[in-house]
C-alpha cells in the first residue's frame, strides 16, 4: 500500500513538555533525561577542571577561588539536585526495566490498575526522599556557604 | 442542551498543503460522547468532516483520536465528563493524516507484522484441533491475558514519547503483541523475535513513561508487557528459560467433543 | 544481543555509580559531619588533603572506576536520546563512534589525572 506522506502528524520534541498532557510518570521521564543531560555535561567539565591539578597548586588553587563566587555555588546546586533526583528516580527505573516493581500481568477489568499503580508507592517514596534531600542540600548551601 | 465547540484539526492528503483549525458548535445533551458530537456535525453542519468509527461502544478500535490533547477513544468519551467548553479534535499523533481525523495506521500494521504476531511451534505446526492439544494451565494463561485485550487503536502509539521523535521505534502496541507471544506457553518463537526486542528501535529505547499504559482505553498495560519482556531477554542473555513450552498431549483424543459444543441455536428453535 | 548487552551494562554501571558517587559526594560534601565523627581536618579540597587522597590506591582505583562507570553510563544515554532524532543506520553508526570516542578520550584524560597526581608527581 501507497504510504501518504503529506503530513507526518509526528509531535517530536514537542511531546516532552508540551505537547498534551502526561501522567506523573511521563514527568519524571522528561526530568530524568534532561538531568541526565545535565550531569554528563557537569562530569565533563568536571574531569577538566579537575585536572588543573597536574599544573601545580598555584593554578588549582586559583580555579577554585574561582568556584566560589555565588553564581557557581547556584550552579553547583543544581547539579546537587539533578544528581539527587537521577539516582533515586534511576532506583526505580532499574526495579522497573528489570520487570521486579511492575507486577504481574493482571486482569483488565474497569477500573484499570496497572503497572502504573504497582510502582506508585515506590515512586511517592523515592520522591519524597528526593524532595527532603533537595531541601536538605539548600538549607546546607545557605546555612554553611563554602 | 447545552453548546460547546468542537475545535478540530482538518487536512486532506489529497487536496491541502497544511493543516488547519475549524470551529463548530454542537448542541450537546447528557450522555453525549464525543462521537455523537461529530456525527451531529456531519449531518447538520459539513458534510465533508471526515473520521472513522465502527462499533461505537470501544470495541473496534477504530475511532481513537486525540481528544483535548489526550489520546482517547471517541466513542468511550462522554463531552460532559471532559468539563470544557471547547474540545480539540486532532488525528492521532505520530501517524501520517489521511484525512481530517483519519491516520493512516499502516505503519503500526507493519511493524505488528514484522514481529511475527502468531503461535511458532519449533519443529513443525500447530496439533490439528480433536487430534491433540496444548495444555495450558490457567497460571498460563494469566501470563499473556491482559496483552491479548489489545484493539490495535493506535491510542498508545499517539502518546508515546521516544514514537514521538524516531518514527523506527517498534512503539507499544507492536511490543505488547511481541511479549503476548512470547508469554504464551504454546509459543516457542522467542528466539525468532529476539532480533526485533534486541535491535535499534526496540526495546532499549523504553524507559517507562508509562504514557500508553495510561492511554490504554482496555486496559493491556504496554509498559508492563515491555519491562517484563526486559526481564525475559535478561534471563535468556544467561541461558535462563523460564519456563519449557507446553507439550502436545493426547487425552483430548478421548473426550467426547460433541459433547463439548455449546447449543447455540437452542433458544432460537424453541421459538 | 548487542543492545540487550549495552542495555544491561547501562543498568550494572548505574548500580556501582549510586555506591561510589554516594561515597564520593559525601566525601566532598559532607565534611563538616566526617571532621565530627571521624576527627579529619580541612577541607576536602584543600592541596594537602587530596595530596593525601592521591596517595591512596583505594582512592585512585575507585576514581577510575567511577570514572568508566559514569562515562559510559551518560554517553549510552546520551546516545540512546540521539538514535531518537536521527535513526538512519549511517546515524546509528556516526553516533555510536561518537560517543565511544568521546567517552573514551574523557576517560583517559581523568584517568592519567587520577593516576599520574600523588605527593611525588608535582
Amino acid at each position: 500500500m501507497k504510504q501518504i506522506t503529506g503530513n507526518s502528524n509526528r509531535i517530536g520534541i514537542w511531546r516532552w513538555l508540551m505537547g498534551g498532557r502526561h501522567g506523573f510518570e511521563g514527568y519524571l521521564y522528561v526530568l530524568h533525561r534532561i538531568s541526565g543531560v545535565a550531569l554528563l555535561l557537569f562530569l565533563s567539565m568536571h574531569v577538566f577542571f579537575t585536572g588543573s591539578r597536574l599544573l601545580g597548586q598555584e593554578t588549582w588553587e586559583r580555579l577554585m577561588s574561582m568556584t566560589r563566587g555565588p553564581v557557581f555555588v547556584f550552579l553547583e546546586y543544581l547539579v546537587y539536585c539533578a544528581f539527587i533526583f537521577h539516582a533515586f528516580n534511576g532506583v526505580r527505573l532499574i526495579l522497573i526495566e528489570l520487570g521486579i516493581a511492575v507486577g504481574r500481568p493482571d486482569h483488565p477489568v474497569f477500573p484499570y490498575r496497572g503497572s502504573i499503580h504497582k510502582q506508585r508507592p515506590l515512586m511517592i517514596v523515592l520522591m519524597i526522599v528526593t524532595g527532603i534531600l533537595i531541601a536538605l542540600g539548600g538549607f546546607d548551601l545557605l546555612r554553611f556557604p563554602h | 442542551m447545552n453548546q460547546i465547540k468542537f475545535k478540530i484539526r482538518r487536512y486532506s492528503s489529497a487536496t491541502d498543503t497544511a493543516p488547519y483549525w475549524q470551529t463548530f458548535s454542537v448542541e450537546t445533551e447528557p450522555g453525549m460522547t464525543v462521537l455523537q458530537g461529530l456525527q451531529q456535525i456531519r449531518e447538520r453542519l459539513d458534510a465533508t468532516l471526515a473520521w472513522r468509527h465502527s462499533c461505537r461502544m470501544g470495541v473496534c478500535g477504530s475511532c481513537a483520536m486525540i481528544i483535548n490533547s489526550e489520546p482517547q477513544l471517541a466513542c468511550n468519551t462522554q463531552i460532559q465528563n471532559l468539563s470544557a467548553q471547547m474540545i480539540t479534535l486532532e488525528a492521532l499523533w505520530n501517524f501520517p493524516v489521511a484525512k481530517d481525523l483519519v491516520p493512516d495506521l499502516m505503519p503500526m500494521f507493519e511493524k505488528h507484522r514484522d514481529i511475527a504476531p502468531y503461535l511458532i511451534r519449533d519443529g513443525g505446526d500447530l496439533p490439528k484441533p480433536g487430534e491433540s492439544e496444548l495444555r495450558q494451565s490457567p497460571e498460563e494463561l494469566n501470563e499473556f491475558l491482559q496483552f491479548s485485550s489489545c484493539i490495535k487503536c493506535g491510542a498508545c502509539m499517539a502518546a508515546c514519547p521516544t514514537l514521538a521523535n524516531d518514527p523506527h521505534f517498534l512503539g507499544p502496541m507492536p511490543l505488547t503483541a511481541t511479549h503476548r507471544y512470547n508469554s504464551d506457553s504454546r509459543d516457542t518463537g522467542f528466539s525468532k523475535r529476539k532480533e526485533k526486542m534486541d535491535g535499534h528501535h526496540s526495546i532499549a529505547h523504553c524507559h517507562y513513561a508509562a504514557e500508553c499504559t495510561r492511554v490504554c482505553p482496555k486496559g493491556v498495560d504496554p509498559a508492563r508487557a515491555i519491562q517484563l519482556m526486559k526481564r525475559d531477554l535478561v534471563l535468556d542473555l544467561f541461558h535462563f528459560s523460564r519456563r519449557s513450552p507446553a507439550q502436545p498431549c493426547d487425552t483430548c483424543a478421548t473426550v467426547d467433543h460433541d459433547s463439548l459444543k455449546a447449543p447455540v441455536f437452542t433458544a432460537r428453535e424453541k421459538n | 544481543m548487542r543492545e540487550t548487552i549495552y542495555w544491561l551494562l547501562n543498568i550494572v554501571c548505574a548500580v556501582v555509580i549510586l555506591v561510589l558517587l554516594g561515597l564520593h559526594m559525601g566525601i566532598m560534601h559532607l565534611d563538616g559531619v566526617l571532621a565530627a565523627l571521624l576527627n579529619t581536618s580541612g577541607h576536602p579540597l584543600a592541596w594537602e588533603n587530596m595530596l593525601e587522597r592521591a596517595g591512596s590506591g583505594f582512592f585512585k582505583s575507585t576514581y577510575v572506576l567511577l570514572l568508566a562507570t559514569a562515562l559510559f553510563h551518560g554517553f549510552y544515554g546520551l546516545r540512546t536520546m540521539l538514535l531518537e532524532y536521527w535513526s538512519s543506520p549511517r546515524a546509528e553508526h556516526i553516533v555510536t563512534v561518537m560517543c565511544w570516542a568521546a567517552g573514551l578520550t574523557l576517560f583517559f584524560t581523568g584517568a592519567y589525572v587520577t593516576i599520574s597526581f600523588g605527593p611525588g608527581a608535582v
